[in-house]
């Protein structure tokens, strides 16, 4: 089952351990959630998203996503701008159920350090530290 | 979701296999392993609402009263819950509660007197009386029960040899009818009857269709042998599929539940709340000829409550949870929410709570939910929020 669900996630994007991601592109990045943690929150409703042009740290929250069974925060993976986020996820929040490191992306950054990415996982690294937190 | 009580053994219903192989995404529930979802949650909800959906209640207790009589068997159910047994008919079904000497809910439960003719020797135990309560309060009410229990009378629990499952929504009569239930022997709202199924296979199963449910639609609950559970199941799902019937979880059953106002034993009604404060007045008898547990209780506070329960409907997105504060605009406190969700019929979050009554806001007027430290602003509705009934 866990493992299903991180063997989705496209080789190229990096992860923290409150289930963010990021794909890299240059000194921009998208940021969503994985699968896994989509799956962990059941039918999603409802992304709370930052306005364009906020400035954030890794770690501070950037919104908040909320499923039938439970609310949850969203964590800066990395530190930088929000330069975009996806407007399509007011009316299709399920777009992160479906397709969550495709159409279910959630906000684009431009990076402060783009050297902070090296303190993310790899897919690898992630399935580890999920299949080892159960 | 709800409230779940993990247990390192899960006890499993006769339809378990078939939701590990159909999609179901398990979960414990009251010491059950109990699907959540097969699909979404909001087509799950959508089916109830426009056609229909079955679902798999078979964790709830189901208990068995049989008396000397049947009169003997009703007094004595009577001196147990607060709403009248006595001038139950034969095949009347009535909501009620256990309560305790405080007038505090212990379970919600439905009393059904079993139907006129003898019920067929599938369903033997099932001679008087019977009752259906929450999963995670069984052991909890049997030992409680057997505690009050008077000389001669027998409470058997007999679930889970016995299960139920729920057919809800609007095309429900149509479901019945394609495993040849004719309209004309369905039996009226909170009635009982016996009848035969008589399913795609060619196989025919008994069950009691009994005209009750917790979604807001009209529909049944069927109560049938754990060995014929799963055969009706299958029929029915393959029968009805044509007629847009899904199974559903219970996520949605929680969704459908919460648009229709009925309370949840753990949220909206427990120990401490009584049906007065809860909004179930209703359903108490105040003066009744067999005196109950928690009658005097009841009756003192009935000369003046200090709780009110309200439905609210709340401004934007964000969904209120069970614990978060209302508050009049200016911040003071004024009570909690016990119930909340995203309504997928309405489209808007709602939820449900207590207020202090003094300070209870009257239908249509606003007051504030701190939803994740942020003040939503909501609006007292009626309840319930949705009824297709």
């Amino acid at each position: 089952m866990v493992l299903a669900l991180v063997d989705a996630i496209p080789e190229d994007a990096l992860l923290n351990e409150t289930h963010e991601y990021v794909l890299l592109d240059d000194n921009r990045a998208r940021v969503g959630i994985s699968h896994y943690a989509a799956e962990a929150l059941g039918d999603i409703v409802y992304v709370d998203l930052p306005s364009i042009g906020d400035k954030l740290d890794k770690g501070d929250s950037f919104g908040s996503i909320e499923s039938v069974k439970a609310a949850s925060d969203l964590y800066m993976p990395i530190s930088g701008e929000i330069v975009a986020i996806n407007t399509r996820l007011e009316d299709e929040p399920e777009l992160v159920n479906d397709n969550c490191y495709g159409d279910g992306w959630m906000i684009e950054i431009q990076l402060t350090d783009v050297n902070e990415a090296e303190q993310l996982l790899a897919p690898a690294k992630y399935a580890e530290f999920v299949e080892n937190s159960h | 979701m709800t409230t779940t009580l993990e247990s390192p053994t899960l006890q499993t219903t006769a339809l378990h296999a078939w939701h590990q192989a159909n999609g179901g995404k398990l979960v414990p529930f009251a010491g059950w392993d109990m699907p959540l979802q097969y699909g979404r949650v909001f087509d799950e909800h959508a089916a109830v609402r426009t056609a229909a959906g079955l679902f798999d209640v078979s964790h709830m207790g189901v208990l068995t009263v049989t008396g000397p009589t049947e009169e003997a068997a009703a007094r004595w159910i009577d001196s147990v819950v607060p709403n009248a047994i006595a001038p139950l008919h034969p095949g009347q079904a009535v909501y009620s509660q256990f309560l305790n000497n405080q007038g505090g809910i212990l379970d919600d439960c439905i009393v059904y007197r079993v139907p006129q003719a003898p019920l067929s020797e599938t369903f033997k135990p099932f001679t008087q009386y019977f009752i259906v309560c929450n999963a995670s309060n069984t052991s909890a009410n049997m030992a409680w029960l057997k505690q009050h229990l008077t000389a001669g009378i027998q409470l058997t629990q007999v679930s889970p040899t016995y299960g139920l499952m729920a057919l809800q929504g609007p095309a429900f009569k149509q479901v019945l009818a394609s495993v040849g239930v004719a309209e004309s022997s369905i039996p009226a709202r909170f009635t009982v009857a016996e009848t035969t199924l008589t399913l795609p296979s060619g196989k025919t199963a008994s069950v009691v269709v009994c005209r009750t449910g917790y979604t807001g639609e009209d529909g049944v609950e069927l109560l049938a042998h754990q060995k014929d559970m799963l055969a009706i199941w299958e029929g029915l799902l393959e029968s009805g599929k044509p007629l847009g019937l899904l199974p559903v979880g219970l996520a949605a059953r929680d969704t459908l539940r919460t648009e229709a106002a009925y309370s949840l034993h753990g949220h909206d009604i427990d120990p401490t709340i009584t049906p007065l404060e809860a909004g179930l007045g209703w359903s108490v008898k105040l003066e009744k000829t067999t005196p109950y547990i928690g009658q005097h209780a009841l009756q003192q506070q009935a000369n003046g409550l200090t709780r009110q329960f309200v439905c609210l409907k709340l401004d934007g997105k964000l969904i209120a949870r069970q614990h978060d504060a209302i508050t009049l605009e200016d911040g003071t406190v004024i009570g909690e929410v016990t119930s909340g969700t995203q309504s997928p019929t309405l489209g808007y979050p709602i939820a449900m709570g207590f207020v202090e009554k003094s300070k209870a806001p009257a239908l249509n007027e606003s007051v504030c939910v701190l939803v994740r430290g942020k003040a939503i602003p909501a609006t007292r509705v009626k309840r319930p929020f949705y009824s297709g009934l």
